[in-house]
């Protein structure tokens, strides 16, 4: 079976867009994507759109009717933080299989500003506050507090998450949030859910990305080799059990096994890896994940912060693009933005940004919600 | 206010309200690997046996995480702490530790508390009382 392509990618800058509907977000980063393969929709042969809050709304299909209605088939995705993964490795598993030729990605979402509301049981009973919380920031607050508390990380530590992907978007012009955060001003910015500030906190977006995918041999006949990704590897799984999922979501073993699987199935090591761009929701989860994809030993994400090696010029830099702290986090659009991300910089398009001579690079998305589960995307792709 | 009218109402699946006001939370153990999980449930999460019995959980635990909650939904009164508790003899539940905001924000990790079943001050719309479990503070004796 020959690795999937990625022979047209790109997203539109994350931004408020109050005045387009998601279908134009949507079908604006699909026509970017099949230009940057030189296509058109009428080459597609399916589309897997994910939009985490909106798929029961037929988004596919209102994508299609700005862009071309053509009888292809659909499939629309919500899968938490992890649906523009798994839009995208659909159309993956859609081309290995034989079964298209081309898969069109499109990751969409249109947010509202605050805590994203969750799903609650159907009684008249307010569950927050009462049975303690379920919002996001609060999920990964006391995952990061679990940390501190066994393994000494400070506030500071996790703190510097923010510090460091703020200053790598200066060179990112998508990303929403442009500006140099200082330590001080981190740790100063209000206290939303110790230790996360608001600075540590990703934002609520609008935006869209989009990738298409095809085999090799359909983009050697067409042409299309030029500036081709492999997927060397496209895995996902949703929750394995551990004994903390009654209280609050385990996104750390789920992780764990997903990066271990697509380590296998790539047949590489995290050592082999030259960039990364993992789930920084909030800025604990950046540290947790280190240790999750095997960046560093167990409680050792402190000390690997600190050394400044997961920064941009460092041995490992994770989240040049500014990550989701600083483009923002539009929960169906960020999975493929992801893989934009690496992709730019395994084509060698990267721009001011460039990680120089990268050949191989990872992108992680976990998102989860308290009493229902987590879901994992984890993709290993090279340079062609 | 009648009898019926009073009668409380469990806030959460895995809270059992008790006629004796005997309240208490419901867990579900396999035996097939032992794993203790919260609520009635199906089956084992853990390994999947179907061999699960319905039991009655422990009214004290230990903080396992938590957080000082600033920031919730529009109308939430804040700050409160929110806490994940490892049930003594098995079983993790959420909910709101009661009690002050601690001046050291990692200080109450491994902390005892009791677990009571009370009212939550919430009603129905025909006003009977929602009750649900909250965490005390345990005062640990030198």
């Amino acid at each position: 079976m020959s690795k999937a392509l990625i022979v047209g990618i790109d997203m539109i800058p994350f931004r408020r867009y109050p005045d387009r509907t998601i279908e134009e977000l949507g079908a604006q980063a699909a026509l970017l994507a099949l230009a940057d393969a030189g296509l058109t929709v009428r080459d597609v042969q399916a589309l897997y759109c994910g939009s985490a809050l909106q798929a029961i709304a037929f988004v596919g299909q209102r994508i299609l009717r700005q862009i071309g209605e053509r009888g292809i088939p659909v499939l629309n995705v919500a899968n938490g933080c992890a649906t523009g993964a798994s839009a995208f490795r659909e159309a993956v598993l859609a081309v290995e299989s034989g079964r298209h030729d081309i898969a069109l990605a499109v990751g969409v979402e249109k947010m509202n500003r605050g805590l994203i509301p969750m799903p609650g049981r159907p009684t008249d009973f307010l569950e927050e506050g009462a049975i303690g919380t379920i919002t996001t920031p609060s999920m990964f607050s006391q995952a990061g507090l679990e940390h501190s508390a066994r393994h000494g990380t400070t506030l500071e530590q996790f703190a510097k998450v923010a510090v460091k992907n703020h200053h790598h978007a200066i060179l990112n012009d998508k990303a929403f949030v442009r500006r140099e955060t200082p330590l001080e001003e981190v740790i100063a910015s209000e206290m939303i859910a110790y230790p996360n500030t608001k600075l540590m906190c990703s934002i609520n977006i609008d935006g869209a990305a989009a990738a298409i995918v095809t085999n090799e041999a359909f983009a050697r006949k067409h042409g299309l080799m030029g500036r081709a990704v492999r997927v060397r590897t496209a895995e996902s799984l949703s929750s394995v059990y551990t004994d903390i999922e009654d209280g609050l979501t385990d996104f750390n073993e789920v992780t764990r096994a997903t990066a271990k699987l697509a380590y296998e199935n790539a047949g590489v090591e995290v050592a082999d890896i030259d960039l990364i761009e993992l789930h920084d929701c909030f800025a604990t989860a950046e540290l947790l994940h280190y240790e999750n994809l095997g960046l560093c030993d167990i409680g050792a994400a402190g000390a690997l912060i600190d050394s400044g090696e997961t920064a941009f010029g460092g041995r490992l830099p994770v989240n040049v693009s500014g990550g989701l702290l600083s483009k923002g986090h539009p929960l169906g659009a960020t999975g493929i933005a992801n893989i934009y991300e690496i992709s730019l910089h395994l084509r060698g398009e990267a721009g001011a940004r460039q990680v120089e001579g990268a050949r191989l690079g990872l992108t992680h998305v976990v998102g989860g919600m308290i009493d229902y589960g987590s879901a994992c995307a984890v993709h290993i792709l090279e340079r062609v | 206010m009648s009898e019926a009218l009073s009668q409380p109402i469990a806030a959460v699946p895995y809270v059992v309200i008790e006629a004796d006001g005997d309240h208490h939370l419901v867990g579900s153990r396999c035996e097939h690997c032992g794993a203790t999980l919260l609520g009635m449930r199906v089956a084992c999460a853990a390994c999947g046996a179907n061999d699960i019995t319905h039991i009655r959980l422990a009214d004290t635990g230990r903080i396992r995480t938590y957080s000082i909650i600033n920031r919730s939904y529009p109308g939430v009164p804040v700050p409160f702490i929110a806490a994940v508790v490892n049930i003594d003899g098995g079983g993790v539940v959420r909910g709101t530790l009661h009690g002050a905001i601690p001046a050291d924000p990692i200080a109450e990790v491994g902390r005892p508390v009791r677990i009571c079943i009370d009212d939550t001050g919430q009603r129905d719309p025909s006003g009977r009382p929602f009750y649900s479990h909250i965490f005390r503070p345990v005062e640990v004796s030198a």
